[in-house]
């Protein structure tokens, strides 16, 4: 099987999965988004309506049972468009076709900073700024966790070895929202070092260099709560994955040519357990975005996390359903992508073995 | 591997053998011993939980009452007194009655409420109270629909006005402390700045009641601002019994959740990686369909549309994580299969099913006992956030909705730490124990260091 092979067999796999994913969501939500639809065709007609009253009154001819007729063709072509009126398996096919063609409708109450009501609008305002948080605190723990993880691999018995496990059990047992709030509470409300929330300070700064310089002022707390609690999982995985990889064969052997500890760990053990790291490194990420919701509502980062929180409140089911297709989307690509370099970096894919 | 290497006591042994495993095991005994207690000595609070009213005599946002000991003249506890009726006239259509209260006050700040209890035999009238200071300022509180309970809350308008008369307006946001330092402060400009009048205060409380009408009870509560040993929530709830009673939802739904997913993920991986082949690819693509959804983000949808039981939450959360132990099941009946003792059942002729059972299951037990006791505080952590959110099942006590009511009451803003620190700190040690066994067992299996 060559790598071509493989590509398109991953990605045959990973859109069946994306179909798959959104089916499970669809059975579950089915009564909400009819209701959810509804709403949304009532909303528009209403709106084409006061368009038109607004639109006739201007010219002085007023004939309500034709704008009334006007309004119901409307609303029936705007049925017919959702497919509201076909049988369940076609509204299933619609629905599917809606998801993934991203049009979740429109928003009950909630709006983009643009003003805009389309939920892919308002998505994709707040987006940003759970990427720009959590891969940042990702990417610390990444290099963190790898750096702890590798230091206990190595030096069996030390201070190093003994922390890991330590901060693996704080790591499964601490919640992150939990210690943001306490770290609100003792650092930005008891001794004032750290804002308590928020993305900037109010009003925002104009220079940019001033702009980016306050919002890393802002994410220094959810950073450092975010740390604390994922840094211990992911040094345990990086962890146990060396040793386990040190019991192999071809790590004894190199022992025996008598290359020195470091070139093992580092040409041999690591570009061994590479894949299987990256793997947890895709997963870290995505999963951090959809893990984050908490950590940005303590926070009052008004990222993704919070917007669903919002959305919540206020009861406005096309943003939950349409966040929650987009945190999908993201898992798998990770994960897509992730296979795509795993397959990359296995040399038995590469000469068509 | 012999088959007391696979036993049950083997991993029993594991856990004893080294310290931590026994510390773990003796804290699960023991919160699970409170679990029972907490159950059983408190189970009309647990019904009354969300009743405002049960609480109103409770010190409101009290802190623990251990803090008494750093600064004994500023902390202190609820105080009460009672009193002897007197009835003062009466006739065929009203009696008056009097309850006259003397006490002396010298600590450094005034109470955080004061509650007004008096239990007659038929509703009160009205009720009237004259409050003297040590310096004989007088404040006349009044109010119009009385009950058997009245904090100073009740009285607002009356005090307000006086607060008014006193300082020439009325602060933006009245609280029950604010009008009970109008009550002990100095009369003028600095009524409310904190400086308490000390000696002795008189409260006379006068009520016109029906005739023939007995005050079966009285209490004057002079609030304190500290209580129990975490201290109380803005309704007056003593946070000691709330993370008491939070404990067996927590436990409960935990060990559901942890023992329903684990027994599923590692039958379907199991069985996936044994067969191999086609149904192997079939069942690890629902794996990778399941591990695809978001969790989070998905139980708080499936949360809100349907608000379900703890039982419905339970198999929520199970159907959403079983897919992450099936995988690592999987992947270690994989290796399994390649052993010379699975070939040999092979070449015997040994039906396939009995392979699966006295060679794979046995081999896959350890997998399930470590990841059983950490899916344990897995749940439990997801549980509390939901409740955190405002999505736990109704009618639980969990300390996620505590949480969660400290961050609508800006506990943090207020300075109120014991309301997150403390439910808090309950979620990390019901699940360090687990997390502790769930480690030792699994370095146990891979023998790691």
């Amino acid at each position: 099987m060559g790598y071509k092979t493989y590509l398109a067999k991953q990605v045959i796999i990973y859109v069946t999965v994306l179909i798959a994913a959104m089916s499970i969501l669809y059975v579950f939500t089915y009564p909400v988004i009819q209701t959810v639809l509804r709403k949304t065709i009532q909303d528009e007609a209403l709106h084409f309506k006061q368009a038109i009253l607004k639109h006739a009154s201007g010219h002085g001819t007023l004939n309500m049972t034709k704008i009334n007729l006007e309004v119901h063709r409307y609303e029936a072509q705007l049925i017919s468009s959702y497919g509201l009126n076909r049988p369940v398996y076609a509204k299933y096919f619609i629905q599917m076709y809606n998801l993934m063609t991203f049009h979740f409708g429109n928003a009950y109450y909630l709006t983009a900073p643009s003003g805009s009501r389309k939920v892919s609008a308002i998505i994709a305002a707040y987006l940003p700024y759970t990427i720009i948080l959590f891969t940042t605190g990702t990417l610390i723990v990444i290099f963190a966790g790898t750096i702890i993880g590798l230091l206990s691999a190595r030096y069996a018995g030390t201070f190093w070895d003994k922390l890991v496990p330590t901060i693996a059990v704080i790591h499964s047992s601490l919640p992150t929202w939990w210690l943001g709030f306490l770290f609100i509470a003792a650092l930005a409300y008891g001794i004032h070092a750290f804002p308590p929330g928020g993305i900037t300070s109010v009003p925002p700064p104009k220079n940019p260099l001033m702009y980016s310089a306050s919002m890393l002022y802002h994410m220094a707390l959810p950073l450092l709560a975010f740390t604390i609690v994922n840094v211990g999982g992911f040094a345990y995985i990086i962890r146990s994955l060396v040793i386990s990889t040190t019991k192999e064969d071809f790590v004894v052997t190199a022992k025996a040519r008598g290359l020195s500890d470091s070139r093992i760990l580092y040409r041999h053990i690591l570009k061994t357990a590479s894949p299987a790291i990256s793997t947890q490194v895709a997963l870290a990420i995505a999963g951090s975005f959809a893990g984050g919701l908490t950590t940005e509502i303590v926070f009052n980062w008004h990222g993704l996390g919070w917007l669903t929180y919002v959305a919540i409140l206020s009861n406005d089911l096309p943003v939950i359903l349409g966040i929650t297709f987009v945190l999908t989307v993201i898992l798998l690509l990770a994960l897509f992508i992730d296979e795509l370099v795993k397959g990359y970096l296995d040399p038995r894919l590469k000469v068509g073995e | 591997m012999s088959s007391a290497e696979t036993g049950i006591k083997l991993y029993l042994n594991t856990i004893l053998k080294n310290k931590s495993g026994i510390v773990g095991v003796a804290m699960i005994i023991l919160f699970i011993a409170l679990s029972i207690y907490g159950m059983a000595a408190y189970k009309n609070v647990a019904s009354e939980w969300n009743n405002a009213n049960y609480w109103r005599t409770y010190p409101k946002v009290a802190m623990p009452a251990w803090m008494i000991y750093f600064s004994p003249n500023k902390i202190f506890s609820t105080k009460t007194f009672v009193s002897q009726p007197k009835t003062l006239y009466s006739s065929s259509s009203y009696e008056i009655v009097q309850v006259d209260y003397k006490f002396k006050w010298n600590k450094g700040s005034a109470p955080s409420d004061v509650v007004f209890y008096v239990d007659t035999s038929s509703p009160i009238e009205t009720i009237n109270i004259v409050w003297k200071k040590p310096d004989g300022a007088q404040v006349t509180l009044s109010q119009s629909s009385p009950s058997e309970a009245t904090d100073l809350l009740s009285y607002t308008s009356s005090l307000d006005s006086y607060i008014s008369s006193q300082i020439g307006y009325v602060p933006p946001r009245v609280v029950a402390s604010t009008l009970s330092k109008a009550l002990f402060g100095y009369e003028g400009k600095g009524l409310l700045n904190g400086t308490v009048e000390k000696g002795t205060y008189e409260a006379k409380i006068t009520l016109v009641v029906p005739p023939h009408t007995k005050v079966v009870a009285n209490k004057l509560y002079l609030e304190g601002n500290a209580y129990g040993i975490f201290g109380t929530d803005i309704y007056g709830r003593p946070l000691g019994i709330g993370i008491l009673l939070g404990l067996p939802n927590a436990l409960e739904i935990g060990f559901l959740t942890s023992i329903i997913s684990v027994i599923g993920g590692v039958i379907i991986g199991g069985i996936s990686g044994y067969l191999g082949g086609k149904t192997d690819s079939a069942i690890n693509w629902v794996t990778l369909v399941m591990l695809s959804l978001p969790i989070l983000p998905f139980l708080v949808v499936m949360s809100y549309v349907m608000r379900p039981t703890l039982l419905m939450e339970a198999l929520f959360i199970s159907f959403l994580v079983w897919s992450f132990y099936a995988i690592i099941a999987r992947s270690s009946a994989q290796s399994i299969r390649k052993e010379v003792y699975v070939e040999a059942d092979k070449v015997l002729g040994i039906p396939s099913y009995r392979t699966f059972f006295t060679h794979f299951m046995p081999r896959l037990t350890p997998f399930a006992i470590a990841y059983t006791a950490l899916g344990v505080p897995a749940g439990i952590i997801l549980v509390e956030t939901l409740a955190f959110l405002g999505l736990a099942p109704p009618g639980l006590i969990t300390w996620g909705a505590i949480l969660n009511g400290a961050e609508q009451n800006f506990a943090a803003v207020n300075g109120w730490w014991w309301w997150i620190l403390f439910p808090g700190l309950m979620i990390i040690l019901v699940s360090i124990p687990f997390v502790i066994i769930g480690f030792s067992v699994e370095r146990g299996i891979f023998g790691g260091r």
